[in-house]
């Protein structure tokens, strides 16, 4: 118990410099597992998400932005569908999506309900969606912004305007979703009708002194207003203008039926010019195998800072052996064992390599938690 | 007959600008020898040698009749806790122990059991120094004084038989030294003390270097 | 060839991300093959046309309860979430009948409106009205009654046919074989409407309800559109066009009726126009057929009870 105990003294005596040296290590170990591991775990994890969506369908364009935007619910894909393309038949489920509207960083995304049983989604607090105005809040994106049903939020006007005037709709929170793993983790999803609202291709009226529903005219007369909040007597008075076969999506989710629908598919689909067609899990295996040369490459490039940090490090375990020097010669002059000061000093080394260890250990466990709220704000 | 506390032949050490040579010297137990000498003469020299730290280029040093010199140096180092003491010029305290632990030193660090008659000379050794309360009590905290008095503690707190002492009263005022002399006295060890201090007197007097 | 480090540099941080996902990304897919299929119509036409050509085993069930106009009828929250996750197949007639479904949330992979295969459909004004119990509610938009038609329904059949014969644990082959055999019955029905309606060809004919567009398409009559309640008298305005439609169509003039009329109701119209009833479809007619082609042969009954008597006939009170 000496050693330990006079190891501990020693810590507590430099604390500065001890903490220096834990510090030194634990992140120049652990900085690199960070590194490699969330892009080891995220690579997985983005596989598995790849592998729950056979196939994708979207406006001509790049299919990297196509396959990330499914999997992500990132709304940067440039151009639409119309909401027709997502008949396929029976050989598939297709489920558009609508994608751009955010309240806060969150994403609001205007899905088919048909995705719920396909992606196997759980409502866990309170219900999905019914009806037009309505939204169910992911696990991740509820407990950001402390959603829970009954809550209302307001999505920014959009990125991209409509000629006819978007509708700054609030939106019902009725449900939270368990988490998935999939990208409805950190997003708000709502009907597509919801969405085609916020974009201004569906509105509803009301007359100048507030009355609603039935009584409500079908065109914009003097006196009339655009409705901003769909409460269930209003719903009625919602409706498009225009063919909604023609309303736009973002991007289609195909699930076929079978192998032979999915290849079958897949072959019509790929000579469509019209649109763009990926298989996610393949986009994202050619991805990370990009991915891992370029790491390899950051690495190459990144010895000559590495060999500066192990100098450092090795500056660092110096200067502590220096301030030894100094202790050894008294202990000498004293007649002191070796042995006892060589295993006080062995068992401050085993201190400081178990709490570097733990740094390292921390920042390789936590490192992903701490890249996500960048990674998913931005 | 009465084995002789130190007793030197044919010493030749490198030391300094001149090397340090001492034909012979005999210290009966309980004698104290003074050691002056100006600086570079050799005077923390043949105190590192009798302590056993260094080992001569050449000649013999026996300590209560045994061979000293030609033991290996880690022997020395082993034997030398408790058989001498060593009161060095530098007030080398260790920072991450308190001041009582650096008295008590080898004990602290394990290379003697605890006991209570040790615990009772440190204490009758810190009252005869003058030294200030030592537990908890942060060597960094210490006056230049009441280092070097610890220092004399720590050597003295063994029981050694020979005392080495390099300017043992360097730091101290008059009834500082006094107390260090006496505390030597009181030891009973035979003493080597090299020091300019004139109240530091010896049995008798080596004045380095020796020889033309 | 583009760089491909922006998507990289894209990619990164969504590595990071997903890595702090707690669980892995579901297994998609539909429900197990083993349970029957379940197949939902949201009113009693559109219920009609499945059961014609739904092979045994496949569960069919109607959402809007007997008695309650489906224009009107909104199912509860727990129903519509019942239909997202349980229905494997939702059968409307359309967003034009039964009008909720244009608001609510339902899978449009698994929802299929039957009306939209319809070609020609006809267009309404919109004309006020009330079925009696309920709002009053207007049809502007598309007529949706176009079960009355045998050509449409003919039509939506074949379109239905496909979508049953795609889900789970069907026999595709007994669709198939159902939906020829209701094309030959509704053919033939076609055919039959023609014979009937010819000696009612010049016979000033008006509907209590707009529901028999089609079939007056079909059948190549012209029958008048009025708002009338058959459980009370009518209001002044409505009596009013029916006086001025009697008084243009001269003698002989019939008002159809969806519901057997009160006695109110007939005395607040003209004393010349004959009542009868002609079933709209939409309900269980009592002690009428329950499937589509039997009760369309009622109302080819009713109609054939509108022909002229023979010569020597003596003609019933109307």
């Amino acid at each position: 118990m000496i050693p330990l105990r006079r190891a501990l003294d020693r810590l507590r005596a430099r604390p500065g410099a001890q903490a220096a040296r834990v510090l030194a290590w634990g992140l120049g170990l652990g900085l690199p597992a960070m590194v490699v591991g969330a892009v080891a775990a995220g690579g997985d994890l983005l596989r598995a998400r790849a592998a729950a969506v056979p196939m994708v369908l979207g406006p001509p364009g790049d299919h990297t932005d196509l396959a990330l935007a499914a999997l992500r619910f990132d709304g940067r894909i440039h151009g639409s569908l119309p909401a027709a393309r997502a008949t396929l038949g029976p050989r598939a489920e297709a489920l558009p999506l609508r994608l751009g509207h955010r309240v806060g960083s969150t994403p609001v995304v205007g899905v088919d309900p048909g995705l719920l049983r396909v992606r196997g989604l759980r409502v866990a607090d309170g219900r999905p969606f019914v009806a037009l105005g309505e939204a169910v809040a992911g696990a991740r994106a509820a407990a950001r912004a402390g959603l829970r049903p009954g809550a209302q939020v307001q999505p920014a006007p959009p990125l991209h305007h409509d000629l006819a005037g978007a509708t700054p709709l609030v939106l019902s929170v009725v449900g939270v979703l368990a988490p998935s793993g999939g990208p409805e983790d950190d997003a708000l999803l709502t009907d597509l009708a919801t969405t085609w609202a916020l974009d201004g291709h569906l509105h509803g009226h009301a007359s100048a002194d507030g009355q609603s529903g039935a009584a409500a005219a079908a065109e914009l007369a003097p006196g009339t207003f655009l409705l901003e909040e769909a409460r269930p007597e209003d719903l009625s008075q919602f409706h498009a203008h225009g063919d909604p076969a023609g309303l736009p999506v973002s991007l289609i989710l195909v699930h076929p039926r079978d192998a032979r629908a999915h290849d079958q598919l897949w072959a019509e689909l790929s000579l469509d010019p019209s649109v763009s067609v990926v298989r996610p899990a393949q986009a994202i295996e050619e991805l990370l195998a990009l991915a891992a040369d370029l790491r390899d490459l950051a690495l190459l490039l990144l010895l000559p800072g590495t060999v500066g940090a192990v100098a450092l490090l090795a500056l660092v375990e110096r200067l502590a052996a220096e301030a030894d020097r100094a202790e050894d010669a008294v202990f000498a002059t004293q007649g002191l064992p070796a042995g006892a000061v060589r295993a006080i000093r062995r068992a401050e080394r085993l201190l400081v390599a178990t709490a570097a260890l733990a740094v390292a250990a921390a920042l390789a466990a936590t490192g992903p938690l701490l890249l996500v709220p960048w990674a998913l704000h931005r | 007959m009465t084995a002789l506390a130190l007793a030197v032949r044919g010493l030749h050490h490198p030391a300094g600008a001149r090397p340090l040579v001492l034909p012979a010297l005999d210290l009966a137990p309980g004698a104290r020898l003074v050691v002056r000498g100006p600086s570079g003469s050799g005077k923390t020299t043949l105190l590192r040698l009798i302590a056993g730290e260094l080992s001569p280029a050449a000649g013999e040093l026996r300590v209560g009749g045994a061979p000293w010199s030609a033991l290996p140096a880690d022997a020395r180092r082993a034997g030398r806790f408790g058989t001498i003491g060593v009161i060095p010029q530098e007030l080398t305290l260790i920072d991450w122990l308190d001041a009582w632990d650096n008295l008590c030193l080898g004990w602290a660090l394990g290379a003697r059991p605890q006991s209570a008659g040790m615990e009772a000379r440190a204490a009758a050794l810190v009252a005869a120094l003058g030294l200030p309360p030592l537990r908890g009590r942060a060597p960094r905290t210490l006056s230049m004084g009441e280092r070097q008095r610890l220092v004399v503690a720590r050597a003295l707190l063994p029981g050694p038989g020979l005392v080495v002492a390099d300017e043992p009263t360097s730091a101290l005022d008059p009834a500082g030294a006094d107390a260090v002399d006496a505390a030597l006295r009181a030891s009973g060890a035979t003493a080597v003390v090299a020091t300019h201090d004139p109240r530091l007197a010896g049995d008798d007097t080596l004045t380095l270097p020796v020889g033309p | 060839m583009r760089s491909p480090v922006p998507a990289v540099a894209r990619l990164l941080p969504l590595l990071a991300a997903c890595a702090a996902d707690p669980a892995p990304a579901p297994t998609p897919g539909p429900p197990a093959a083993a349970d029957p299929p379940q197949v939902v119509a949201l009113s009693l036409p559109a219920a009609r046309l499945v059961e014609a050509i739904a092979p045994p085993g496949v569960a069919v069930t109607t959402l809007a309860p007997p008695g309650v106009d489906p224009p009107d009828h909104t199912p509860s929250v727990a129903e519509i979430a019942a239909l997202q996750a349980d229905a494997d197949l939702i059968v409307a007639i359309g967003p034009d009948y039964e009008r909720w479904v244009s608001t609510a949330a339902l899978p449009r992979g698994r929802t299929l409106h039957l009306a939209d295969a319809v070609t020609a459909p006809i267009e309404l004004p919109g004309l006020r009205h009330s079925h009696g119990a309920g709002e009053a509610h207007s049809h502007a938009g598309r007529d949706p009654h176009v079960w009355s038609s045998p050509r449409a329904a003919r039509e939506m059949v074949a379109a239905l046919a496909p979508a049953l014969a795609a889900l789970p644990g069907v026999d595709a082959a007994a669709v198939t074989a159902n939906e020829a055999r209701f094309a030959a019955t509704a053919e033939a029905l076609a055919a039959e409407l023609q014979a009937v309606a010819g000696p009612l060809a010049g016979r000033p004919l008006a509907s209590s309800h707009p529901a028999f567009g089609y079939l007056a398409r079909d059948a190549g009559l012209t029958i008048t559109a009025f708002g009338l309640d058959p459980l009370a008298a009518a209001g002044a305005e409505e009596a009013a066009a029916v006086q001025r439609w009697a008084a243009a169509a001269g003698p002989g003039a019939v008002l159809l009726w969806e519901e057997e009329p009160s006695a109110a109701a007939r005395a607040a119209l003209p004393a010349g126009v004959s009542h009868a009833y002609l079933d709209p479809l939409e309900g269980p007619a009592p002690g009428g057929a329950t499937d589509w082609a039997g009760a369309f042969r009622d109302n080819l009954d009713r109609l054939r009870a509108l022909h002229p008597p023979a010569a020597g006939t003596a003609v019933p009170p109307g």
